[in-house]
């Protein structure tokens, strides 16, 4: 039971939470009354709009698939490109996208997954893949965004759960290979996209998350499966796996692989929002690099220190005061 | 001539061997004598066995029987050698017997350097006497016996004062000895007193109780106690558990002491089998086809099964975990304190580690 049921959830990191409406609306009436109140103060003649909760997911979803399409684009390995996706919605989940411009932290991402997942890669080289990006401005964000995710840098992903699974299924010998074969592939492009564009590395732990990618694929060879793990542990407990992964599956199926390439459909939703976000971002966080300079010049100017207090501070005073009163004592006494 | 000339100790040095098995004199075999013992004469250190020794030497004595021999030995001075070496054998006897007149101690002398001189002139002679050629260890037997002569009563004196520590020496020795034994049997003595007096206040509770004393046992057993506090008080310091006031008497270790006695183990008795799959020798994989078979693939320290038991285990772990159930009461907890600390703070970032939520909870 042991082995099975103790390894955190595909999301352990940041979030803790899922993303719920309660705690994403939290965030962004946070982010608006904070922004605000500073758009005001800077010309009370502006009037600010804000984007709602729903359209802030919409953002951050969108801004994700980007994400995925610039890693294709700079041809990074498909573990770096899943780690870096998480990391910008791990971040999305205590941070307002008003608040910190996602456009930046999205090739920070990128960069920091590399880091992260152990591809090393140099930063000069990484900004020249992408037009009009200095190195500096990718390494702006990454100390906001490592606090920003709690520096829970670790990613849980299904993929090598998948090819176990598809291992396990070959030995079973119940299926044609050529089936198990199309369902490999299939389920390797749903793990690919899906999950890191929705919510589930927040909801499923990772063999969830393959078990629904699979039955997205091919429904029975997921029941097999079902059967062979949980022959020893009651129906019980295999119906409530089961509910879990259609839930799953029902989350993964609101953002098919296919809608990766579907860049008409998405950017008509997605350009008013974006319009709307260029008004309503936080005016001190637009530009990154300038606050962190601010930041490091801040840190450079030294604290007046603390005046050095005498040995005799320790005890309570110097020993000379108490005399000198004791002396005006006597003094007076006589 | 020269057989006058020379006293006991200076004898020819020789490299023999005692015999183990066979009687050099008689030539009667150990396997048909079992309990043949060897003997030797410090004259020649010549070794025969015991019964060789009888027959020749018996009627007085004799010219020792070794062919190239010609020193004349008596029965009284054979003796079995401790050494298997009989050069040692002879060494050993040497130094005694010089020992014996050199016998002055740091004391005898005013300073270190005379002492060491001393020293130095004792080992010369000694060494002349054991491995010198003829004659030097002539010379030196004739100096030996000289300062023999002529010191006559300082050796005497010396070996008195010798005698007198060694005496005291042994005197200590014993005192130490006895003392402890007496300690011993004190100990015991003791030992064998505080279990009578167990036995008798065991016993006074249980005559009370047949008596059938006003009170309950336990109050019958506190009155006695309180009567016999000095004597109990006395008790509890030997060795013995306190009979009455101890808790109730445990069978077997406590769970502390069995936790202890038990091997450590790292993961508390957890059971690291996997229970819903099982590892199995080999999987169908194209992908790892190379890894397994081409030599060319081959890397030290990669194991194929390495990886398979990871995706396998990754494949199965976890499902069931209901993450939503797990997490409904934290979310609530770091969200609304989190948001509300944040309020306060005016602040959008680091909401959730200020809060004091455990990371990587």
């Amino acid at each position: 039971m042991h082995d099975t049921d103790s390894p955190p959830s595909s999301d352990c990191g940041p979030s803790l939470l899922p993303i719920s409406p309660h705690y994403a609306m939290k965030c962004n009436s946070l982010a608006q009354k904070a922004i605000s109140a500073r758009l005001q103060s800077a010309s009370p003649t502006t009037l600010c709009p804000s984007s709602s909760p729903g359209e802030e997911l919409s953002l951050v979803t969108h801004y994700t698939v980007e994400l995925l399409r610039a890693a294709a684009f700079i041809e990074l390995p498909t573990e770096i490109r899943a780690t870096a996706a998480i990391f910008l919605r791990r971040f999305y989940v205590t941070n307002s996208i008003m608040t910190y411009p996602p456009t930046e932290l999205l090739k920070t991402c990128l960069f920091f997954g590399c880091k992260a997942e152990g591809h090393y890669m140099r930063l000069a080289k990484f900004a020249d893949k992408f037009p009009n990006t200095t190195g500096e401005e990718v390494l702006a964000a990454e100390y906001i965004l490592s606090q920003g995710i709690r520096f829970a840098f670790d990613v849980r992903h299904p993929f090598r759960a998948l090819e176990g699974a598809i291992m396990e299924l070959r030995r079973l010998g119940d299926f044609e290979n050529k089936r198990i074969d199309r369902a490999h592939g299939k389920a390797r492009e749903i793990l690919k996209f899906s999950p890191l564009v929705t919510d589930a590395y927040f909801h499923y732990t990772p063999s969830q998350i393959m078990l629904a990618a699979l039955a997205m694929a091919d429904e029975g060879l997921v029941e097999r499966m079902l059967g062979e793990a949980f022959a020893a542990q009651g129906d019980a407990a295999k119906d409530k796996c089961r509910d879990l992964i259609q839930a799953c599956r029902a989350m993964l199926e609101k953002e098919p692989p296919e809608k990766m390439n579907d860049n008409e459909e998405r950017k008509a939703i997605i350009k008013p929002l974006n319009r709307k976000l260029r008004k309503c971002r936080d005016p001190d966080r637009v530009d990154l690099v300038a606050l962190q300079k601010a930041r490091r010049e801040q840190a450079m100017i030294k604290k007046p220190k603390l005046p050095v207090k005498e040995d005799g501070a320790v005890f309570g005073g110097s020993i000379a005061d108490g005399r000198e009163s004791k002396r005006r004592k006597t003094e007076t006494e006589e | 001539m020269s057989r006058k000339a020379v006293t006991s100790t200076v004898t020819q040095p020789s490299n023999a061997t005692l015999p183990s098995d066979i009687c050099p004199v008689c030539k009667r075999v150990r396997y048909l004598n079992t309990d043949m013992r060897f003997l030797i004469n410090p004259e020649c250190y010549h070794a025969m066995c015991s019964q060789c020794v009888d027959n020749i030497f018996k009627s007085g004595p004799a010219q020792c029987p070794y062919a190239s021999c010609s020193k004349t030995l008596r029965l009284r001075g054979f003796r079995e050698a401790w050494f298997g070496d009989l050069s040692v054998e002879r060494e050993v006897d040497i130094r005694k017997r010089v020992a014996a007149v050199f016998n002055n101690t740091q004391d005898d002398f005013e300073t270190l350097r005379d002492y060491n001189n001393y020293l130095q002139d004792v080992e010369d002679l000694t060494f002349a006497l054991v491995s010198g050629t003829d004659d030097e260890r002539r010379k030196a037997e004739a100096r030996l016996v000289a300062y023999e002569e002529k010191n006559k009563a300082d050796i005497d004196r010396n070996r008195k004062r010798g005698r007198e520590v060694e005496a005291a020496r042994k005197k200590r020795e014993a005192e130490a000895e006895a003392a402890s034994k007496a300690r011993r049997l004190e100990e015991q003595r003791e030992e064998e007193e505080a279990r009578k007096e167990e036995a008798m206040l065991n016993r006074e509770v249980m005559e009370a109780l047949a008596r059938g004393e006003a009170g309950e046992a336990a109050q019958i057993q506190q009155r006695i106690m309180a009567q016999k506090k000095k004597t109990i008080a006395r008790l509890n310091g030997e060795l013995f558990p306190r009979p009455w006031t101890a808790a109730p008497k445990r069978t077997g270790p406590t769970e502390d002491e069995e936790d202890r006695n038990k091997p450590y183990d790292p993961f508390g008795a957890t059971d690291l089998d996997p229970t819903r799959y099982e590892i199995h020798e080999t999987y169908e994989n194209s992908w790892l086809d190379p890894a397994r078979t081409r030599d060319d693939h081959r890397v030290p320290g990669y194991s194929v099964q390495e990886y398979v038991t990871r995706a396998m285990f990754e494949a199965f772990a976890g499902l069931g975990v209901a993450i939503d159930e797990e997490k409904a009461g934290a979310q609530r907890a770091v969200g609304i304190a989190g948001a509300k600390h944040a309020a306060q703070a005016n602040k959008t970032t680091g909401i959730i580690s200020k809060t004091g939520g455990d990371v990587f909870g």
